[in-house]
This record gives C-alpha cells, structure tokens and sequence, in this order.
C-alpha cells in the first residue's frame, strides 16, 4: 500500500522540521508523499524523456487510494492520466497501480498480472515490465 | 513608521510581482527570452512605475488622530498576532517546496519548464493540456522568476502578497475606524484558516484574492473618499486579478454595480478612473489571444442544457451558507457580515450601504458557479471545491464591508475598550 499523504498529520510536519531543518528537496518531497513520490520518481527515470506514459485515471483506478495523484507529478512527460489528452497511437509506457491494465490493450501481459508485481511500467516497445519495488 | 509609508511598501508587495510579470511577459513576447535580465529591467520598470502610483496618492487621514503613546495593551497584541501570523507563513513558505498535486503538476511544472525554455510561450500548448495550463502565467511566472534569481523556495511569493494584503488592509481601514478596531479586522482577514493555508500553496485562487480584495477596498475607499489616485489603484490591481485568474473578472463587474449603486451620480468619472488603472487587462487578452491563435486554444463553454437546473441552483445555495458558516474554513466573518448587513438595513444610513458590495460579491460567485457548475460532471464536487476556492475572494470583502458599517464599528470599540480596562485594572490590582 502506498503512503497516503493523509498519514503526514501536522504534528508529523512539525517534527519533520525541527528534526531536519536543513532537509534537500528530494527529502521533503519524501517526506510528504512517500512511496508516492518516490514511485513517480521511478517512472521518471525508466520513461524517456520523449516518452509518453498513461496511467490510470481515478474513475478507472480501482482501489481507494490516492494513487490518481501520481499522473499528476509525472508531467512534462505527458501523463495527465485522463485519456483525451493521449493519443493512443502515442503511448510509451503503460503505469501499472496494483495491475491495472487499459481494456484497450487487450489482455495484460501475463508479467503484469503476476500477484506480486503490483506497481510498475510496462514498456510497450520491448514489451518488458519493470516492477517497482516498494520502500515503506 | 508613518501610515502613507506602509500604503507604499504593501503596494509595492501586492502590484510589484503583479506588474513585473507582465512586464517579462511582454518582453518575452518582443524577443527578450525569460533571462536574469529581463527580469532585472522589468523590477525598475515596475519600481518606476509604483513609486509614480504611491506618489499620486493622497496622505492618509486616519479618521482619529491617535499617537504613539495611545496603543494600549490590546493593540499591541493584536499587531504581535498579526506579524506573528506573516512571520509563520514566511517560516512554513520558505521551508516547504510546492508539493500540493495541483500546484506540482501545472504551476510548478510550467516555472520549471519556463526556467528550460525560457519562455512563457511553451513548446507544450501545441497539444491538448489540462485546463489549468491555460491560466494566465501570474503565478508560473512569478515561480519561475524566483528560481531563476537562485532562490529555491518560490512560495515566498505567497508570503509577500499575505505581507502586503495585511498591510493594506489595515492602511485602509485606517482611513474609516480607529487604530484598535482597524487591527482587529485586519487579524480577521488574516486568520481566516482558508485564506491562510491558500497563502502556503502556489496555486492561483491566493493571488487572485489578494488582488480581487484590494482592488475592491481601493474602489470602496474612492467611494468615499472621491480622490482619483484611489480609483486608479483599484482599477489596476482588477487588471492583475485578471492576469492571475480569468474569473476574478466576474467580481469587477459586481463593485462596478455595487458603486453604481451606491454612488449612480458619479458613473461617469469611476468609468475614465478606472479605465486609467485596466491596461492591467491588457496582458490577460494578449495571453487569450496568442492561445487562441498560436496554440489553437478555444474556451470551454459549458455544454448542455442553459434552462436552469433547479436542483443545482439549490445545492448550490445551500453549499455556499454550508461553507460560510464552517468556522474552521471561514472564521466568523459570515455571522459578522449579516449582522452588519442587519444594522445597515435598520439604520438605513447611506454611508451603510457599503454592505451591498459584500452582497453582490456573494451574487458574483453565487452566478458564476451557476453558469459553469452544471458543466461538470461531478456539479455537487464543484460547488464545494472550485466553490471553496472562489469563496476566497468574496470573504475577505464580508470582512470590510462589516468593519467599516458604523453600529459593528461603535459595538466594537465598546467591546475593546472595556477589555483593554479589565486588562489595566487587574495589571493595576
């Protein structure tokens, strides 16, 4: 399960603070989002940068999470995860939440809907899927 | 520090970034790329242009004359909450990177790849884009600017805008009731939670508040003040409400009915006024027209059905008193303003009538979600999130308005006078 930035409450900030006052972007972030920014962060560095990656929206998105806020820190690579702002003929990368797969697409491939690999990118290029491996 | 010295430095934190984003924008669209320079020029053009603002405007005439040695215990610990207040979001601003989904994913994204391309006019607009994408470029820009001058934390931007919306504020109530009072009502606009914890994101109903609400106070204060410079201040921070937020315009139309109303003799002087002060606006049209024509930007018009949807219309009555009157979102300026608006209909007193701007601010908001809410999907989410939003730049109104309505003003004063003799009575027993 993802971290819900919900679980940040603000004592949790205030301690954060005054117990890293010299923390570096990439610790605040960290320390806000969890393995949500940190799976971003995944996708950022297994897409190219002309890569265009499609996610789940939240409508589609199964499971009650704010995993629909992730589309959103990918940009400027061209995942708002909402589909009328992709064209499929398009699309890089699929992002798999928990085995998501777009219906489109047909069957997902059998790497993606193994149990464990629950989080990751599939390249559609070279039909490989890299699972990201959880940290919290 | 006297108070026409104050008026200056808040003008020149609330219109400064205001103005020296147009003016890079403008530079950018004639050839001068986003750059340390460009910047540089646009703040002594907007430092020029300020200092000639303030130096049209005439001294303020506090409406008592109080000195140094009248500020008495309550004042003083009205003015500590107030610094306290601008000194925590100055703290919790320049701490925390923008890390809201919304303001990572457009504004943030848009400064980032502005700061790449030095430009405003992004390579991105010539595909689909999310709809916030299309905003004016007042908070990207103003974003961007700071990371391009080497300072990581661009939300300070908020904390100079809530610095100065403070500050005007108070200037400006100044003019109508005494010191005590103006501190007061000023500690309520700045501790309203919603305005506050806008004031620690980077998004654009913030900004958009702070100008909406200064440009309407700047119009209230001609209204009774009938000096020129007042209504041209007003004129161009509704110019740079509109360079933030494309809605904030609904809300010049409400204070021009409001003063119509109040005032109907002197249409004709507030239209060339204010018309002095709106080449604010003309930045915001080149911005819709290089959209429209460059990136092929078309505006949204709601889809659907226009015969009123009565059970929206209802939901949307009822969301708005729901939300005004939580006060953990809006403090108690919604019991203020009726009660004020109560006194002003009984007394029937013309100088009261400032009450019905605060009115048709409610009705601006209340039309604008009418018109755009049935067009989404999820209406009953929108009146209590864009709704909420938009609530931000009504609020701060109620709270003038009710301030400055003279039963509210003398029932106050009452109140702060005796608290501040309980105070001198136990320090003296």
């Amino acid at each position: 399960m993802l971290l819900t930035p919900n679980r940040f409450s603000k004592r949790l900030r205030v301690d954060f603070v005054l117990a890293h006052p010299r923390a570096s972007y990439e610790e605040k972030m960290i320390a806000r989002w969890g393995d949500h920014y940190l799976f971003v962060q995944f996708i950022n560095s297994v897409c190219s940068p002309d890569g265009m990656i499609l996610l789940p929206s939240p409508d589609e998105y199964p499971g009650p999470c704010y995993v629909w806020l992730v589309p959103k820190f990918v940009f400027p690579q061209d995942a708002f995860g909402e589909r009328k702002f992709v064209e499929p003929s398009d699309i890089t990368h699929i992002g798999v939440i928990r085995g998501w797969w777009p219906q489109e697409l047909g069957e997902a491939p059998l790497s993606v809907t193994e149990e464990s690999a629950t989080y990751g990118v599939y390249d559609l290029k070279n039909k490989r899927f890299l699972k990201y491996r959880m940290v919290e | 520090m006297s108070l026409r010295c104050l008026e200056r430095i808040g003008l020149c934190a609330v219109a400064g970034p205001g103005i020296v984003t147009v003016l890079v924008f403008l530079l950018d669209l004639l050839g001068f790329h986003v750059s340390r320079f460009s910047v540089l020029i646009s703040i002594l053009i907007a430092a020029a242009a300020v200092w000639i603002l303030v130096r049209k405007l005439p001294a303020i005439v506090p409406v008592r004359e109080e000195t140094h040695k009248s500020w008495g215990v309550i004042a003083v610990w009205l003015l500590i909450w107030i610094v306290l207040l601008v000194v925590l979001n100055a703290i919790q601003n320049s701490y925390w990177p923008i890390n809201t989904y919304d303001a990572v994913s457009t504004y943030d994204a848009r400064a980032k790849l502005i700061m790449e391309q030095k430009t405003v006019l992004l390579k991105e607009y010539q595909r689909p884009l999310p709809p916030n994408w299309y905003y004016p470029p007042f908070v990207p820009l103003g974003l961007a600017m700071f990371y391009l001058v080497g300072i990581s934390s661009g939300k300070i931007l908020m904390t100079i805008l809530y610095a100065g919306l403070c500050i005007l504020v108070y200037v400006n109530f100044r003019r109508f009731v005494p010191r005590k009072n103006a501190l007061l009502f000023t500690l309520l606009v700045a501790s309203i939670p919603y305005l506050f914890s806008g004031s620690l994101t980077a998004t654009t109903n913030f900004p958009a508040s702070v100008y909406v609400t200064l440009g309407a106070i700047y119009l209230i204060t001609w209204l009774k003040t009938s000096n020129s410079g007042h209504a041209v201040v007003s004129g161009l921070l509704f110019g740079l409400a509109g360079w933030t937020r494309t809605d904030s315009v609904i809300f010049l139309v409400a204070i021009l009915v409001g003063a119509l109303l109040i005032k109907p003799t002197v249409w004709k002087r507030l239209f060339s006024l204010f018309l002095v002060g709106l080449p604010g606006l003309v930045p915001f049209v080149i911005w819709y027209l290089w959209l429209r024509f460059s990136a092929g930007y078309s505006a949204n018009v709601p889809q659907g059905s226009w015969l009123p949807n009565w059970a929206y219309l209802a939901y949307l009555m009822k969301g708005m008193w729901v939300m005004l009157l939580t006060p953990q979102k809006f403090s108690v300026v919604a019991p203020l303003f009726l009660l004020a608006t109560w006194f002003s209909f009984r007394t029937r007193d013309v100088e009261n009538r400032v009450v019905l701007i605060g009115w048709l601010f409610l009705a601006g908001w209340y039309a604008c979600l009418a018109a755009l809410g049935p067009s989404f999907d999820l209406w009953k989410l929108t009146v209590y999130d864009s709704g909420e939003r938009l609530l931000l730049s009504v609020v701060p109104i109620l709270v003038f308005t009710t301030g400055i309505q003279t039963t509210i003003q003398r029932w106050t004063e009452s109140v702060l006078a005796k608290v501040e003799s309980f105070f001198k009575r136990t320090r003296g027993g």
